[in-house]
């Protein structure tokens, strides 16, 4: 009796998981599924309700995009941008990371609250005092301005996830370069480099993501002319007749790069977007 | 330590330059280009405005609700699913596409959904019988409109952060309770959450901080509306800037904001030091 009421419970359990799991992988997953059917949905058929999801795809959304907007000129922006700032944020981060993980100084313990003190700022608490240096440098609605302002964003965060990752390097490792006579720049460049390659290229998926993510930044920073994907996106939701396919296509654009990184570095994800707290 | 004090001077120097701005009468208008010191007038300002609290306390409540609904159903769903029978990682692979999407696309695609006459949320309530609270119109909805945006977002970090958390709970524990009969709500009441505190604090840190500075969504689902009912902070302070090129008022707001932010996260901070975890 007590044992067919034990497995009642578990088939029950199981069931009850089994509905709930489904339910949240769809709730989680059916806006972006949306997204895609109307990208390729005629401009007509993407608002249609309730909607039709056997139809035969359709390019012209996209095409609308490129054709209408300068939408290329945006996607170049925005990889620019994107590109720069983390090659960059690398190259800095990478000795700032080094000398955190293996030299003793003073402040050192002041890493993880500057780090996190950036991560606390408002955006928008630096962005208006970038705005009025650039303005005085003319660098505001420029690539180099709005690189140097992500570059501003995401070096904690490379700071703080490399020096993570060297600190899993064996130190005796880098006391036989040191007995072989290598300086500190050979040994970061023979030793750590390649042994944290994989921590790198993760960082760098990582900072990649926030600077080609980021909104507000753009939407101050680069109004016009260096106009990146998002706010590009955005600007398309601004008109009185919205044409919500192209937002669609426009939207799938933004997406499909960040989902193909994250499948290239998901072993990585959870700590990089705990900024390796956890 | 050069690439130390170029690291300093990219972070610290806009933070030290924007506390200047936020004490001066600052705008971008041209011609008139002094910004005279004003006796911190910006800031009593702010500090006899009305909708400044009122965008503070938008802020509080917006940050509240999304920090209770996701920690409950991130770790309610973390513990459902916390066994080793799971292969958790497709099904975390989709999950963790919400939060690596640009906040713009996700700004847009709700505010499509919201929409009176082409959204499929209207859409679904009523087909299902229910009557759809209008999402534009009425200040608790939108609030809600934009809460339900940022638990689609980020319910799903939580879930992974929670189920990291889960898995070094040791086995053993369970196996001493099971011996002492222990059923499976007490296991969760007296074992689990307990054990699961520290995770727990840290989610809260690290969704509290976005969620009080949250712009994108706001300004792309509801921009502040309707009226002033969902004027976050960061969207009092884009306001400034935008209608009023006020420049030194908005940045003063922004420290506010920061000095809210951090206080906030000192408790945090105060209590997880104190259970030693970190």
């Amino acid at each position: 009796m007590v044992d067919a009421q034990r497995k009642a419970f578990r088939i029950g359990g199981a069931l009850v998981r089994y509905v709930v799991g489904v339910a949240a992988i769809a709730f989680f997953i059916f806006p972006l599924v949306w997204l895609l059917k109307a990208s390729l949905n005629l401009p007509i058929d993407a608002i249609t309700l309730p909607p039709v999801w056997l139809f035969s795809p359709k390019a012209d959304n996209y095409l609308a995009i490129f054709r209408e907007a300068p939408f290329l000129r945006f996607l170049r922006n925005s990889v620019l941008v994107g590109s720069l700032s983390t090659l960059l944020a690398i190259v800095i981060g990478m000795p700032a990371a080094y000398a955190f993980a293996r030299h003793k100084f003073k402040g050192k313990s002041q890493l993880a609250f500057w780090v996190l003190s950036i991560f606390m700022f408002p955006p928008l608490a630096t962005i208006l005092p970038y705005l009025i240096l650039f303005n005085r440098l003319q660098l505001v609605d420029t690539i180099p301005g709005l690189t140097i302002a992500h570059l501003g964003m995401i070096l904690p965060i490379a700071v703080w996830l490399l020096q993570r990752f060297i600190r899993e390097v064996p130190v005796e490792l880098e006391e036989a370069a040191y007995v072989d006579g290598a300086g500190t720049l050979q040994r970061i460049l023979q030793v750590i480099i390649p042994m944290t390659a994989s921590g790198i290229a993760a960082t760098a998926v990582f900072c990649f993501i926030f600077s080609w993510n980021d909104f507000i930044f753009a939407l101050v920073l680069a109004p016009v002319s260096a106009k990146t994907l998002p706010v590009a996106s955005v600007s398309l939701s601004s008109w009185a007749y919205i044409n919500w396919g192209k937002i669609s296509a426009a939207c799938v654009i933004i997406t499909a790069p960040v989902f193909a990184l994250m499948l290239v570095s998901r072993k990585y994800l959870v700590r990089g977007f705990t900024f390796g707290l956890k | 330590m050069p690439t130390f004090i170029t690291l300093l001077l990219i972070t610290i120097f806009p933070l030290f330059y924007a506390l200047n701005v936020t004490l001066r009468d600052y705008s971008l208008a041209g011609g008139k280009q002094v910004h005279v010191f004003n006796n911190f007038k910006n800031y009593a300002y702010l500090l006899r405005n009305p909708e400044f609290y009122h965008s503070l306390w938008v802020t509080l409540r917006f940050a509240f609700l999304c920090v209770a609904i996701e920690l409950v159903l991130g770790s309610g769903l973390a513990i459902l699913f916390n066994s080793k029978n799971y292969r958790l990682e497709p099904a975390s692979m989709m999950m963790m596409l919400p939060m690596a999407i640009a906040p713009a696309a996700i700004g847009l695609v709700f505010r499509w959904f919201y929409s009176a006459e082409v959204g499929f949320i209207p859409y679904m309530l009523n087909s299902i019988g229910l009557p759809s609270p209008s999402w534009n119109s009425n200040g608790t909805a939108a609030l809600f409109s934009l809460v339900i945006a940022d638990v689609w977002e980020w319910t799903p970090y939580v879930f992974l952060i929670c189920t990291a958390g889960l898995r070094s709970i040791q086995e053993e524990i369970y196996e001493a309770a099971d011996i002492d009969g222990a059923g499976g709500w007490r296991k969760i009441w007296q074992i689990t959450l307990p054990m699961l505190k520290p995770t727990l604090i840290v989610v809260i840190l690290l969704r509290a901080i976005p969620a009080l500075k949250e712009f994108d969504k706001i300004y792309i689902i509801t921009d502040g509306g309707p009226g002033r009912a969902t004027e976050a902070t960061s969207a009092f302070i884009f306001k400034q800037f935008l209608w009023f090129n006020n420049l030194g008022t908005a940045t003063a707001a922004a420290f506010i904001l920061l000095v809210v932010i951090t206080i906030s996260s000192q408790v945090m901070f105060g209590y997880l030091r104190r259970h030693e975890e970190w």
